[in-house]
């Protein structure tokens, strides 16, 4: 009996010492994944100071995917882009104001688009960027390429955090008053990840912070499934600087606030709340480009990612006709 | 094409060619890459096909390569070079279905750091090289490495062009 029970203790010894658990960023990052790898379907939300922006976007792959804008509830454009396609129609040309700054030779395309009509433009897709830097410091100056690259933002955020920890409120650490997120919901076993925040800089001489310490970031999960991440960044909200304006006592933290606030830290610190919801994934999407379309450069809206050698107009793809150009039957 | 430009598209393959199976399996009778055999169209979006000949441009190596065959296609448009696909065979000793080997498949290329994207179900590697760009995948026991100058306006369309192309390895 003794020897079995020894048998026993060591086989319990060696299953727990070869499994190894999977540390809560790896999960997260493991679903991240699991939806980039499918076709997928979101809305991606972001409210600044005033402004409200809402991006409905369907995603066949990387390189094929669609979004709508919303400004304060208002649509604003509709974006096609397809292999190195790239279609737009704009419904609320008050709302761009790169139409009303049009110059030649943008004046035609910039007119079809206020009379809101589709431009079709066969090269005019954006970069496939891959330098995540570059796309960090742009978040912020075009929602359609913050909604189309946050899973780069979110990877990134990740790395440049402290961890990620399966959420607790039974934790130490754990502030109720400063969560600005909602619980999970245990009902439908909704489990939530939160992003570690870095520290701030306790004394001067180091280096500014980032957005780093300022980015409190949500990952919800449902049957095994990634289904909506929530973020704050809010500067002046730290709660080591509410404390220092309040009792007016810690003079570095005071100074450390003025400093980032005038952008003197190496990235500009732009609060705000983001939520992305996925509304659904795995299931087919199929991007086409629209019917009808003017043929035109696109770059009056967005760069255009190359130049061409030649000046030949662009071609329209197969299949899409261009309404402002009669047919050889009509001509006829 | 000229020998030297042949040579300087080969870098991007070439530490792939040169990389070697460690593992302590018996030794196997050295073999030099031999040509691929691909089926690629003579014209694809405007750009001529030529199948380069890349006998004596590639080094023959005494150890065991992950590659057993080799191919090279320059895409034209004229006589400017618009883009080259490189294509090779993964041999015996290569574990071309996993994702470790795969990424240590990438990381050879030398490219600045690749990002992984999704074209169709596939997955393909992407980065810039000067005044080009360079989608790398895999599919069965082939590795494809598609390079593109910039001055082409079509280079994705391009990409998915060439991975729906039929393939025998």
């Amino acid at each position: 009996m003794k020897r079995l029970v020894v048998v026993f203790i060591g086989l319990l010894l060696l299953a727990t010492g070869c499994t190894t658990a999977e540390r809560p960023e790896d999960k997260v990052q493991r679903f991240l994944t699991k939806v980039e790898k499918s076709p997928y379907q979101y809305v991606y939300q972001e409210q600044t100071k005033g402004l409200k922006v809402e991006v409905r976007g369907r995603v066949e792959d990387t390189i094929r995917h669609t979004e709508s804008l919303f400004v304060d509830g208002a649509k604003v454009m509709e974006r096609i882009v397809r292999d190195d396609l790239m279609a737009v129609q704009v419904s609320a040309p008050d709302l761009v104001p790169d139409l009303n700054a049009a110059q030649p030779p943008d004046m035609a395309v910039a007119n079809v688009l206020r009379s809101g009509q589709w431009v079709i433009d066969p090269a005019g897709a954006p970069t496939l960027e891959t330098n995540i830097e570059v796309e960090r410091a742009s978040v912020g100056q075009d929602p359609l390429v913050d909604a189309a690259e946050i899973f780069q933002y979110m990877r990134l955020s990740i790395q440049q955090g402290a961890g990620v920890a399966l959420f607790n409120p039974d934790a130490l650490e754990y502030r109720h008053q400063e969560d600005p997120f909602p619980q999970p919901k245990k009902t439908i076993g909704e489990e939530r990840y939160d992003l570690l925040r870095l520290p701030l800089p306790t004394r001067a001489g180091g280096q500014l912070p980032g957005a780093g310490p300022f980015r409190k970031m949500s990952f919800y999960l449902v049957g095994g499934k990634l289904v909506r991440v929530l973020e704050k960044i809010d500067l002046e909200g730290h709660e080591d600087f509410v404390r220092a304006q309040q009792t007016r006592r810690n003079r570095f933290h005071l100074e450390l606030m003025r400093d980032l606030r005038e952008g003197r830290g190496p990235e500009q610190i732009r609060n705000r709340e983001m939520a992305f919801q996925i509304l659904s994934q795995g299931e087919e999407v199929t991007i086409d480009p629209p019917l009808e379309g003017f043929s035109g450069n696109l770059s009056v809206l967005f760069a255009r990612k190359k130049q061409q050698a030649a000046q030949t107009p662009p071609q329209l793809p197969e299949g899409v006709t261009n309404p402002l150009q009669p047919s050889p039957a009509a001509e006829g | 094409m000229s020998r030297r430009r042949i040579a300087a598209l080969l870098i991007v393959l070439m530490p792939v060619l040169a990389a070697t199976a460690c593992r302590g399996a018996e030794e196997r009778a050295a073999a030099a890459p031999g040509p691929v055999s691909v089926d690629v169209p003579t014209q694809i979006l405007g750009l001529a096909v030529i199948q380069e000949n890349v006998t004596g441009q590639v080094i023959p190596f005494k150890n065991r390569s992950y590659l057993d065959t080799f191919g090279l296609f320059s895409m034209r448009d004229g006589e400017l070079l618009r883009a080259t696909l490189q294509v090779g065979r993964f041999g015996q000793v290569a574990e071309e279905g996993s994702e470790t080997f795969r990424r240590q498949i990438i990381g050879l290329m030398g490219t600045s750091s690749p990002r992984e994207i999704r074209v169709g179900e596939e997955t393909v590697w992407t980065s810039t090289a000067s005044q080009q760009s360079v989608f790398a995948w895999f599919q069965g026991r082939g590795f494809f490495v598609l390079t593109v100058h910039k001055e082409f306006a079509f280079e994705l369309t391009l990409l998915r062009k060439l991975m729906s192309l039929e393939q025998e390895f």
